[in-house]
Formats: C-alpha cells, structure tokens, sequence
C-alpha cells in the first residue's frame, strides 16, 4: 500500500511537472508572438510606403468629424465625462477580428483627438466569438453579444465574420434594441430580414463587405473584362467550398459565365464542392487539370485556401485561380502559402487594393499601416467607418438610444476607404462600380510579399501575370 | 474512372496513414491504452517542425528528427503523467486522454492562433508516376513512412525489445512474472506511439497545413485504421490504412470529396457491427 500511495504521490508530481512545463512553453511562446506583434512596432512596410504620404488633416464628408494623422495611437480618456461604448464583437485572436478591433481603434482615437461625439469620448470594448473557426459554435457568438450589451453596456455594436454566427446575432436584436454594424458577414439573408420584418430587424446594417449578390456582380463583371483582355482563356473549373453563399452564388455564375464566352468545365457543368476546412486538396487539383481547364473560379470563405493554393502552385496546374478568397485578402496570406499566392487574383473591396481611391482611403491606409505594421484587410475598414456612421449618426441624433439612431444611421451618406457609403432598404451598403457613387469592388493579383495589383476594374487596372506554367 | 489517380493517390496517402495508426494500434495492443490524444502527437509533430523550421532556423531534416524526439518524449511524459495513475480503467484513460488533446488544442491555439500554419517542404518538385502529377514531398512521405513502419515492425518482430512488447501484450501479467518491466515496455511503446504520429503529421503537415483541431481528423482516421485492422494486429493496420485511403480516394473523385471526411466514419461503424475483431485482429472480450 505504502508503495502504491508513493508510486500514485510521484505520478501526482510529474503530471503537475508536465502540467507546468506545457503552460511555461506555451507562456514562452505566447509572450515570442506577443513581442513580436505587428501592433507593437512603429515601422512602416515598403508598401505602406508607397500609399500616398499626404498626412494633411482631411474631413470625412458630411459627417463634420475629422481624420487625422496623429504620430501616436493612444487611448484617449476623460475625466468626469461618461464616455460612449462601442462594442467590437468578433474572432478578436484571428486575423479578422484583430483588423476589425484596429480599425476601430484607429477611427475612435481620431474622432476623440477631436473633442469626441457629443463632448463625450468613444470607448471600445471587446468580446470574443472565435467564430474563425468553424468547429465553434453559434452559441459562443451569442453568448459574447450578451456579454457585450449586458455586462459591457455597449451602445453600438461592431463586428461579425461568419454569416450563420450573425444571423443569429441579428435574432438578438429586437431584445437588445443596439444598432449591429456588420464587418464581416455579406450573405443577403442577413438583409432580407430587414425587409421582412423591418421593426424587429431594423438594428441590423452590413457595412463590409457588399453582400455576396453584390460579390457576384463584381466578380461576374471582372470575369467580363477579362475575357475582353484575355479571350484565349474560356475554360472555367468553378471550385468552390461547400457552404450555404457559394451554393447560392454558383447558379449565378453557371448562368452568366457562359453568356460571357466561358465553358465551364468543372463536373456537370456546376460546381466542383469540397468540405469547408478541408486541407488536401491533390483530387480537386488533378480534376482541375484533367478537365483542361484555364481558369479556376475559386470560392472559399475558410482558411483552406491557404492549402489549396500551395497545392496549385506546387503541382503547376495550368489554370489562374481568380474569384473571391477571404483568406487570401489577408496580408499574411503571401507567407501563409510561403509565396504559392504569386497570381492568384481575389474579389476586395476598392479600399484594399493598396492603391487609395480618395484622401480618406490613403489616410486611412497610412495610418493603418504605420500604426500596426501591417495592411488592412475589408474587416479593418469596415471597423473604421462603422465607427464613424455611428459616431455621425450619435452626433445628429443627440442620444445613444439605439432605437433614435436607426433613422440617422439608413441616412449614411459619408466617403470612406472603399467609396461612398449608403444603405438600402435591407441595410446593406450599396455597391456600385463607381466608387464615387457607392461602394465599389476590385480584383487584385497577388504579385509579391505584401502587394497585390490591380487588375480591375479598368480605370485602375494593370496587366494581369499569368503564371509561366500556363 | 480515374485508375491511375487512384492507384497513386490512395497508395500515397496510405503509407502515411499506416505510419499514423501504427502508434495508436501499438499502444493499445501492448500496454492496453485506448489513446483518444493519439492524434495530438500528429498535430504537435507538425507544429514542432513548424517551429524549428520556420522560426529556429533548423534546417528541414534536423526540424523532422526533432519533431520525432519531442514527440517521443511527449509520448513517455503522457504516459507517467496521466495515463499510468488511471492505467487500470479504461474509461478514466479515454477520458483522460481525451481531455489532453483538447488541452492540446487549446494551448497551440493560444500560442499559433487558430489558423493553421505552413511549413516548406522539405524536399521540392514534381514527378509524374503513371502520369499523375504529384509534390515530391508526398512521395518522400510515403516512402519515409514505409520505411519507418517497416523498421518499427522488425523492432517488434525480431529483436529482444521486440520479443518483451509482444510478450506484454500477450499477457502482462505473466511477462512480469518472467523479469520483464511492462511499466518500462508500456512506456517506450507510448513514446514510439507518440514518435512516429509525430513523424507522420511533420511529413505531412507540408502538404496539408497543421492546425489545432488537425489532431480530431487523426485520430479518427487512426481509430477507423486499427478497428478495421484489428487493434494490436500490425499487419491488420498496415493493411487496413490502405483500405481506409483507398476507400477515401475513390469516394473523393467518383463521388465528391464533399464525402470523403464520412469514411472513415463509415468504416468504425462497419467494423464494429460486421467484425469486430477487425480482419488480422485477435477477439476482443
């Protein structure tokens, strides 16, 4: 007995020493990754560089609050005064969220280096969905949006990543009574509630990116244009994965493409589906260049693509991938793929393309980049001018109740990073191909680390590369 | 019907699964361990090799060795540390080791981030077996995991070390009574558990991307590997890992590789209803 309680003691302290040892590794690492934050540095990239370096004071229109370019990021706080809490809700350790969190940040440090909203300075506030990844569940985002309006006593809500977290968000929303400026999401059902039940659902606004009707549009009409510029290339393998918005949006293109010029050559003429998350990708690949194929009308959402493009580039398939990738309108996306981006062209809105479309969007880009060492993805903008509608629409409004602000906030009509900013009757932003009409799309070619060109539309486009294997 | 792509990509991915699930089939045929955190040594040994190479500066090779001695390690320290208080109950095992792996996750999520992460390959280029086009890095995988398979197998098969696993697992009780100290046989069977999962998800995780949640995936397909094996049967595993990727490949290009995850799902239900010995393995009470 003596031996066993002795053996079971010595079990007891080397499970406390592993224990120990994992959580010191893990602190090790942790702290590595922290040190080494892009946000904790002050250096500029070489791309943010060459973003126009105007750092002169800029108006946002119409709002009468305005940019600046301060030289440092801090938080402002006040003494006596009750501040104004927008909360940010979203996948705050990914790549998404983090943008989301930034971009806020930078709009709210401007807006209160200038007296605030009502004299009273914006806060923000913080909780986490992980709605990045998949395997979470819708629950976690609810249980963060009542955490975010109960406990942190947000005003505003901004944030949001995946379509089914926010459609349940937005089922919240006739209990919270919070204005819910979505970053993220962009499937049209989110919308189509406004309209169908408009007193309930009326809470809801979809800032960025343009609702994926609107992705399809751009991306149909790049297809356009660049059958004009490329009109040997007509076989397209659509791959896309398989959820809820690439279902919806494939007939789309099944019957547009066609109508451009394009075979479609992925099976049945539809849609080659592959499971969300999925991390080999050699079948679809060899499909891909068994069908002879050109091009491939890429639809993903997760990080997957980060696999399927390295398994693309590293086996040399004769086909482009261009259409919309998430993932890769990350900055992290070039090392993520350790380089296998190179040609990939990608859907983004026009405020991303790393060439700014007004003096807001270099602003923004510059400050952006100076501040966090990295470039904005959609998430980010939308963040900074969620930031700024509310902002406008507290200040017209003179109160927080979100209720008052709901008019105020469907009479947007401001300039930002990515063209003119409205709502329709879904309260989705409009799109429009003319930036400065409505928010505008872009198509951009991964061509180096941390830049990416132009290729569409037109008035900004530059020759796109095909890969040498092609 | 695709032939040579699914001569080739299912013989590939076979290897590899066989080295995956031969660990998992060791640990329970020997020291009786139903390993649920099999598939974390999968994932830490990408991670590890991540690390070394794309942090430390340690070339691809040296990065490999050191996910395969790490993972080793870690094998013996889960073992002594969590497994053997509980050793004599299998459900507080499958519990335990099922809390390590979400721990795991969790803690690799903290320091990586969510998102999975990429390493170079450590040998590059194509070549075109039978005319289907694929990574070298793949083919070195197979060919490694062969390799190591085979060498585990001669291990087990032919030397002294090999002669006090298998009398282990015939009955541990008596091997004791013989002078043989299962405690010391469990615990290098765990660290071999652990070694060569490492080295398959290093091998592979080049081509796949390494995640946190990548150790679920193992370990189901692990699990499906040696029940249709037969648990503890190492030529059961062996063949059954083919099987298994077989079944996954004609399934991913004859019907959508929307499917292919259901497998091995597929093949555990199976198994378990129609054989539940598995086809090499001994009848399980």
């Amino acid at each position: 007995m003596l031996t066993r309680r002795s053996g079971m003691a010595r079990s007891a302290a080397i499970a406390v020493l592993v224990v120990i040892v994992i959580a010191a590794v893990a602190g090790v690492v942790s702290y590595y990754y922290v040190s080494t934050a892009p946000a904790s540095t002050s250096t500029s990239t070489s791309t943010a560089t060459s973003v126009s370096t105007s750092t002169s004071t800029q108006t946002v229109t119409s709002t009468g609050i305005s940019t600046v370019t301060s030289t440092s990021i801090k938080t402002i706080t006040s003494t006596g005064v009750q501040p104004i809490t927008f909360g940010i809700l979203g996948p705050l350790t990914d790549v998404t969220g983090i943008d989301e969190k930034e971009g806020a940040q930078l709009a709210v440090t401007e807006i209160n280096a200038h007296g605030g909203v009502l004299g009273r300075p914006l806060q923000l506030v913080y909780e986490d969905t992980q709605e990045a990844d998949p395997t979470i569940p819708v629950s976690t985002g609810l249980a963060a949006m009542n955490r975010i309006v109960t406990v942190d006593h947000a005003q505003v809500i901004i944030g949001g990543e995946r379509s089914d977290v926010v459609l349940a968000e937005e089922q919240q929303l006739p209990k919270y009574k919070v204005p819910f400026l979505d970053t993220g999401a962009a499937d049209t059902s989110l919308g189509q509630q406004v309209i169908a039940n408009y007193s309930l659902y009326k809470y809801f606004f979809m800032v960025s990116p343009v609702n994926s009707t609107s992705l399809a549009t751009g991306l149909i009409s790049y297809y356009g244009y660049f059958h004009y510029v490329e009109p040997n290339y007509t076989k397209v393998y659509i791959l896309a994965e398989d959820i809820a918005v690439w279902h919806a949006l494939v007939p789309v293109l099944q019957y547009y493409l066609p109508k451009l010029g394009f075979t479609i050559v992925s099976p049945g003429g539809g849609a080659d589906f592959f499971p969300y998350g999925s991390t080999d990708f050699t079948t679809q690949m060899s499909n891909v260049r068994s069908s002879g194929a050109q091009v491939i009308c890429l639809l993903a959402a997760g990080q997957d693509s980060v696999q399927l493009i390295q398994t693309w580039a590293n086996l040399k398939v004769p086909a482009i991938p261009m259409g919309i990738d998430v993932a890769a309108e990350s900055p992290t996306f070039w090392g993520q793929t350790s380089g296998a981006a190179k040609y990939e062209t990608i859907e983004v809105g026009i405020g991303d393309t790393g060439s700014p479309i007004n003096t807001i969007g270099a602003n923004f880009y510059q400050n952006y980049s100076r501040y966090y060492n990295t470039l904005p993805i959609y998430t980010a903008d939308g963040a900074y001018e969620s930031v700024y509608i509310a902002a406008q629409a507290i200040e017209k409004a003179g109160t927080t109740n979100g209720t008052a602000l709901i008019p105020y906030i469907e009479k947007t009509n401001m300039t930002g990073p990515d063209g003119v900013v409205t709502f329709d009757r879904s309260h989705n932003v409009v799109y429009n191909p003319d930036y400065t009409k409505g928010a505008a799309l872009s198509m951009v070619q991964w061509t180096a680390f941390n830049t990416y060109t132009p290729v569409w539309p037109p008035t900004v486009a530059k020759p796109i590369a095909l890969p040498p294997w092609m | 019907m695709v032939l040579p792509e699914i001569f080739v990509f299912g013989g590939l991915l076979g290897a590899v699964y066989a080295l995956l699930s031969l660990g998992f089939s060791l640990s329970y045929g020997v020291a009786r361990i139903l390993n649920l955190a099999h598939g974390s040594f999968y994932m830490i040994g990408g991670y590890v090799y991540y690390v070394f190479l794309t942090l430390s500066g340690v070339n691809s090779v040296g990065s490999l060795l050191l996910a395969v001695a790490l993972t080793f390690l870690l094998g013996i320290a889960l073992y002594l540390g969590l497994v053997r208080p509980v050793r004599t109950a299998p459900v507080r095992v499958l519990l335990i080791t099922l809390s390590a792996a979400i721990v795991a996750q969790e803690v690799v999520s903290l320091a990586f981030g969510d998102r999975g992460v990429g390493a170079s390959f450590i040998i590059g280029g194509i070549s075109a077996p039978f005319g289907v086009v694929v990574e070298n890095q793949r083919i070195l995988a197979a060919g490694v995991s062969l390799a190591m398979f085979l060498c585990v197998w001669l291990l087990i098969r032919f030397t002294k070390l090999g002669r006090a696993v298998r009398a282990v697992a015939q009955d541990a009780e008596a091997a004791s009574l013989m002078g043989i100290n299962d405690t010391r046989i469990s615990l290098i069977t765990l660290g071999l558990s652990g070694a060569t999962a490492g080295l398959a998800g290093a091998l592979l995780g080049p081509l796949t991307g390494i995640s946190p949640d990548a150790w679920l995936n193992a370990t189901v397909v692990a699990f499906a590997v040696v029940i249709l094996g037969g648990l503890g049967s190492i030529p059961g595993t062996f063949l059954a890992a083919f099987l298994v990727s077989y079944s996954q490949i004609v399934v991913a290009f004859e019907v959508s590789s929307s499917y292919e995850i259901i497998v091995p799902l597929a093949v555990i239900a199976v198994a378990v209803l129609v054989r539940p010995k598995g086809l090499l393995g001994r009848v399980e009470e």
